[in-house]
């Protein structure tokens, strides 16, 4: 079992800001390394664009730990949706190999709201 | 100009469920085959067949189903060749690269083979190893023999859609009939455009478990 544990069990950040992030496990077999990766990807119509922004690798860990990081999340690029395309940031924890995961998505802007991108609004211009 | 108030009938892109993230994890649905009998084919025809069946059939979804199957029960690595309209030709260094790197008994995969000019087709050919399999997707028959012609339906669109998003209604198997239709049965664009109608907000899906 993998586990992501977010401050106050927030999903929504300004950017920048200081959090605190708990990456727990509970492996069945050995892992080699497990890692943290705060991760960007797009999703809709068109391909997936993906870019790993932090990682944070865990050598020869025991089979069941927890460890605690001290992060500040990235300026930009904002957390938006549109219709063709959302840009999605996310927390992801996986042991390898075996590639065992979990992820847990986070907003990430100015005023920790997705920006959303909407037809009304290109109307009103 | 930045809007933070959903406007009604939008649909933001990582709510969408026919957006290509979800679609690339479906997998071949087999209608007049069985994995296993394609498998048994693939080796009857010595390793080099085709599929073929117009764009948006499932080819390149069903080629790497049989790639995936031929190198996770035997010790065969797959090299895949991706070819895109207008590639006349695959590259003099993507071709030396290959045969260096591919092995006696290694699988080559070909995604759109009918793009080659059929003079770099017959010269691929002529540098594939004696005992390399080869398994291309075509729009046309006769490049090699043929594996399996994909075909597609209306009910195979319906089951898709089901699993991506919601069993339609019958207003909704209506829409997919002329969708199929319009798009004569290409299952690629007709998800397109569902993704289009669901952006819209003119596709209601019921279930509510469609983020990513």
């Amino acid at each position: 079992m993998l586990e992501i544990l977010l401050p106050d069990d927030r999903t929504s950040f300004e950017a920048g800001e200081v959090i605190e992030v708990t990456a727990s496990w509970s492996l069945e077999t050995p892992a080699d390394v497990v890692e943290l990766r705060l991760l960007w990807n797009t999703v809709g119509k068109g391909d997936r664009n993906l870019s790993v922004e932090k990682f944070w690798k865990y050598e020869q860990p025991l089979n069941r730990d927890r460890v605690t990081e001290t992060i500040q999340l990235p300026a930009a690029p904002y957390s938006f949706s549109g219709k063709l395309v959302s840009l999605v940031w996310a927390f992801e924890l996986i042991a390898l190999p075996g590639g065992n995961s979990t992820r847990r998505e986070i907003v990430l802007s100015p005023d920790a709201q997705e920006i959303l991108l909407t037809s009304q609004s290109g109307d009103d211009e | 100009m930045v809007s933070i108030e959903p406007c009604p009938g939008f649909c933001p892109a990582r709510h969408n469920p026919f957006a290509s993230e979800h679609l690339r994890k479906i997998r071949y649905r087999f209608l007049n085959h069985s994995l296993t009998s394609l498998l048994n084919r693939f080796e009857i025809l010595n390793r080099r067949a085709a599929i073929v069946g117009p764009q948006g059939h499932g080819k390149t979804t069903l080629q790497k189903e049989l790639a995936d199957a031929i190198t996770s029960a035997t010790s065969v690595r797959t090299y895949w060749v991706k070819l895109r309209e207008g590639d006349r030709k695959i590259p003099r260094t993507v071709l030396d690269e290959l045969f260096s790197q591919a092995g006696e008994f290694d699988l080559i995969c070909v995604d759109g083979a009918e793009q080659l000019s059929w003079w770099n087709w017959k010269k691929f050919l002529r540098q594939l190893g004696k005992e390399q399999g080869c398994l291309i997707t075509s729009h046309r028959a006769g490049l090699l023999p043929t594996l399996t012609q994909c075909t597609t339906s209306l009910s195979l669109l319906s089951d898709l859609v089901t699993e991506l998003a919601s069993a339609p209604d019958a207003a909704q198997q209506k829409e997919l009939e002329a969708i199929y239709n319009r798009h004569r049965g290409d299952i690629r664009q007709s998800i397109r455009e569902l993704y289009d109608r669901c952006s819209d907000g003119l596709w209601n899906v019921s279930r509510t478990d469609v983020t990513m």
